[in-house]
């Protein structure tokens, strides 16, 4: 397996990823590369695809898996500049990375890390709205408590934290959302933190499309960097039951 | 099994105060799961081996709180105002999950088979780093659990499950269970010599209670007790007309077992204390034999005069592991020996004492640490008498009479009439020391206002595996006594009367029987209030008259080897029978 790539383009893989876990399986088949990773409380996933036309170049003639410590491509990543390119050979249990004249293998995982089954999420209601509207939600609620909860009611959406000394709302009408649906009124509380780090990870997309029912699993769908076309990743992320 | 369904039974424990009823439950928990009765015996005590293993799972309750709060999103000052009230972590983390909890995907249920894995794993990891891993395994248990198993697994993570089942129970549920007409004092002889339920359990299914059991290496047994009588005239008639006397040491009991070139020493709750005797096991290591266990006490003591210093100055050892050395050169120890149970890999336990003694000391032959317990044999009453009073002169407690007879065997655990022990007087006042446990306790008052001013003690009846009140206790204590008590029970008070607990006098607060207090009467008498003994005197319980601090905790003590309530009993016929002496002098 051989592909070359935008140091960038790979970089926002691993910044995604690792905003959930260390350990990742790569997966590399005839289309593309896939990830579906989770972190180790099981709270959140990523589900991620870069077809290979995202790539400069991508060769395999067959399916190639290998389980990485995300830090170790992340150290290699921060030998080079964000517009140099990088290419890729898998061979065996070694990955061998090329930086002009610099080259660096590293070891892949002995084992390999089991790729999560995504459960099925069909919500009812959904918005898009400004990655830097959501951004300036979170931020608001950061020292208010550690969760935030998130209502869709009245072609409306609206993010609130409180404790017992302090509450924060950011409510987002109709006019200033990009889209919504709203079938019936939705609220769900999720963790502050993984919220506020996959935010910091996303690098390319401006609008998120974020799903949820009652008490339930939210689904956050952005688009993801390539040369060619837009593809989309998703982040899930299980409610606080409050 | 299913976590939630041994948390059933857990609840069904817990909630009831009939002992009947807890051996029942028991039973059906034991043979409904009989595949995996190893883990559930070690996780209904509370732990994950037996305590001699010295095996910790080592989570503090800061790790659990700090997990507790991520996955809750309480605070902090909601945490300590829950725990302040409900005083359990266990009831704390139940109560916050109650409020809401972070879910997470793919929820698979906890067997009790796997969390005991886990416990065994967590065992394992110490070191940098090791506090990150257990918040990480912890974060994984609790996001599973719903509030009572969360309840659960906290009590038993930080080893606060306080099930009120001892030891006795579990034994008498597995008997129920696996072995209903089988011989009873064969069960008790097993675990009087390897105290692991667990390892009984396993034996108990196999349906072959082992007819040759006995002492091995690296197992702490149940020491023999002593009973005791009022004179050496009823000792002497008890043994036959003829006995051997040996000095009652006042010091620390130990038993020492070598295997190959390692030597482990216990305390007489069965707690490895190897580590704070360093002298002792250099001393049996040089020993020329490649395996044995002996039984002695170990006494500080002044090898040039032949001095004897007071028990408090070992006992200040304990616990305290890092400037041994020079404590070592301070107060020399010297282990006493009065028997040896196993030898070269062949279990003396059924041996006649008199052979037994014999081989101790061909065996140790002479050596500066390891001396033997001062000996007579005699049929003659005055000859015992001054045998008596040198000893007392020499800093004893008192006198062992050991019978000479062919029955004479080592008796793991129990007080048979084999070895009877004598110490001063008991006519006027109660000569022995008592040691209870601490059931409850009451504010003080005036000077004491603040801190507990007494506390109400328990002695343990055997047979109903239960804490029966005996005395409230006010005197003997020192300020600072008073001011740390509320530290040393900080973690067993509970608003409940404990269901392993007895008493008809209600103290400001419950404590859960774990801790023992060693104490001194003045006389036993009939009570209209206390419970000790009810059972066996009829009516009336049995009291301790103007009981004070002798200033001991007895921590090497485990709770069911605090003073029985049929001692005190015993104690109670004894002193009639010499009032009723004086009376008619």
């Amino acid at each position: 397996m051989k592909l070359k790539s935008s140091v960038s383009n790979l970089k926002e893989v691993m910044d995604i990823l690792s905003s959930i876990t260390n350990e990742a399986k790569l997966e590399f088949d005839v289309d593309g590369l896939k990830v579906r990773a989770i972190d180790s409380a099981r709270i959140a996933m990523v589900d991620l695809f870069v077809p290979k036309e995202s790539f400069i170049s991508y060769e395999t003639d067959e399916k190639v898996e290998v389980s990485v410590e995300l830090d170790k491509i992340k150290s290699v990543l921060r030998l080079a500049s964000q517009s140099d390119d990088l290419s890729l050979t898998i061979s065996g249990s070694k990955m061998k990375f090329s930086l002009g004249n610099l080259t660096k293998t590293i070891s892949t995982l002995d084992t390999f890390v089991n790729s999560p089954k995504l459960p099925t999420v069909d919500p009812k209601n959904y918005v898009v709205i400004r990655k830097a509207d959501l951004d300036k939600g979170l931020r608001a609620a950061t020292d208010v408590r550690d969760s935030i909860k998130f209502t869709i009611e009245d072609k409306r959406f609206e993010a609130s934290s409180k404790s017992e000394s302090e509450e924060v709302n950011l409510v987002i009408d109709n006019e200033n959302l990009i889209e919504i649906r709203n079938q019936e009124k939705a609220s769900s509380s999720y963790p502050l933190d993984y919220l506020s780090k996959i935010i910091r990870a996303i690098s390319f997309a401006e609008t998120l499309k974020i799903a949820f029912n009652n008490d339930y699993p939210l689904v956050m769908e952005f688009n993801f960097s390539n040369r060619d076309g837009v593809k989309v990743a998703r982040f899930l992320l299980a409610p606080r039951i409050e | 099994m299913l976590l939630s369904d041994f948390v059933n039974y857990l609840d069904r424990i817990s909630g009831t105060p009939k002992r009947l009823e807890i051996n029942q439950i028991m039973k059906e928990l034991f043979v409904n799961n009989k595949e995996e009765i190893r883990i559930l015996v070690y996780l209904i005590q509370g732990k994950v081996a037996p305590d001699y293993m010295g095996l910790e799972v080592g989570v503090s309750e800061k790790t659990i709180m700090k997990v507790v709060r991520k996955l809750t999103g309480a605070s902090e000052k909601e945490e300590i105002t829950l725990f302040a009230k409900t005083g359990d972590i266990g009831e704390m983390v139940e109560e916050l999950i109650s409020r809401g909890k972070q879910s997470s995907f793919f929820n698979e249920k906890i067997t009790t088979e796997e969390l005991y894995d886990i416990l065994i794993k967590m065992t394992g990891i110490k070191g940098s780093g090791s506090t990150g891993t257990k918040e990480a395994i912890l974060t994984d248990l609790l996001i599973r659990a719903d509030k009572r198993e969360a309840k659960y697994l906290v009590k038993i993570i930080t080893g606060n499950l306080r099930l009120g089942v001892s030891d006795a129970t579990i034994i008498t549920a597995l008997r129920m269970a696996f072995y209903p007409d089988g011989d009873q004092s064969m069960v008790e002889e097993i675990y009087n010599f390897h105290p692991d339920p667990a390892y009984l359990a396993d034996l108990l299914i196999r349906g072959a209670p082992d007819l040759t059991t006995g002492p091995v290496p690296f197992i702490p047994i149940k020491v023999m007790l002593a009973e005791r009588l009022p004179s050496l005239e009823q000792i002497l008639e008890k043994m036959g007309g003829t006995a051997a006397f040996e000095y009652k040491y006042d010091g620390l009991r130990m038993q020492i077992h070598k295997q190959g070139n390692i030597v482990r020493t216990f305390s007489r709750g069965n707690e490895e204390t190897t580590g704070q005797f360093p002298e002792i096991v250099n001393a049996v290591k040089k020993l020329n034999m490649e395996s044995l266990i002996i039984d002695g006490e170990a006494v500080p003591y002044n090898i040039e005069t032949g001095e004897i210093y007071p028990f408090q100055d070992v006992s200040r050892r304990r616990g305290r592991i890092y400037d041994l050395p020079e404590v070592s050169e301070e107060i020399p120890i010297v282990v006493f020996l009065f028997d040896i149970i196993y030898l070269e890999g062949k279990q003396l336990n059924r041996v006649p004492y008199v052979e037994r003694r014999k081989i101790l000391l061909e065996t140790i032959g002479d050596n500066p640490n390891l001396k033997f317990a001062t000996q007579i044999v005699t049929s003659d009453k005055g000859e015992a008498e001054k045998f008596f009073e040198t000893a007392i002169e020499s800093g004893c407690e008192g006198i062992v009479a050991k019978s000479m007879k062919e029955d004479s065997i080592y008796r793991a655990g129990n007080r048979g009439w084999i070895w009877i022990k004598f110490k001063r007087d008991y006519q006027s006042e109660i000569a022995d020391s008592m040691d209870l446990a601490v059931i409850g306790a009451f504010y003080g008052h005036g000077r004491r206002k603040g801190n507990f001013g007494a506390l109400l003690l328990g002695s343990y009846n055997r047979e109903a595996d239960i804490f029966e009140s005996v005395c409230k206790i006010g005197s003997g204590f020192t300020d600072e006594n008073l001011s740390e008590m509320k530290v040393i029970f900080s973690k067993l008070i509970t608003d409940v009367k404990p269901n392993n607990v007895n008493s008809e006098m209600i103290p400001d607060v419950w404590i859960y029987p774990e801790k023992i207090i060693q104490i001194k009467g003045s006389e036993i008498t009939l009570s209209p209030i206390h419970t000790c003994a009810k059972d066996m005197t009829g009516i009336n319980g049995l009291a301790i008259r103007f009981p004070r601090f002798t200033g001991n905790w007895r921590n090497d003590k485990k709770i069911e080897d605090c003073t029985s309530s049929l001692e005190i009993f015993e104690l109670f016929k004894m002193q009639k029978k010499t009032s009723y002496k004086e009376d008619s002098n």
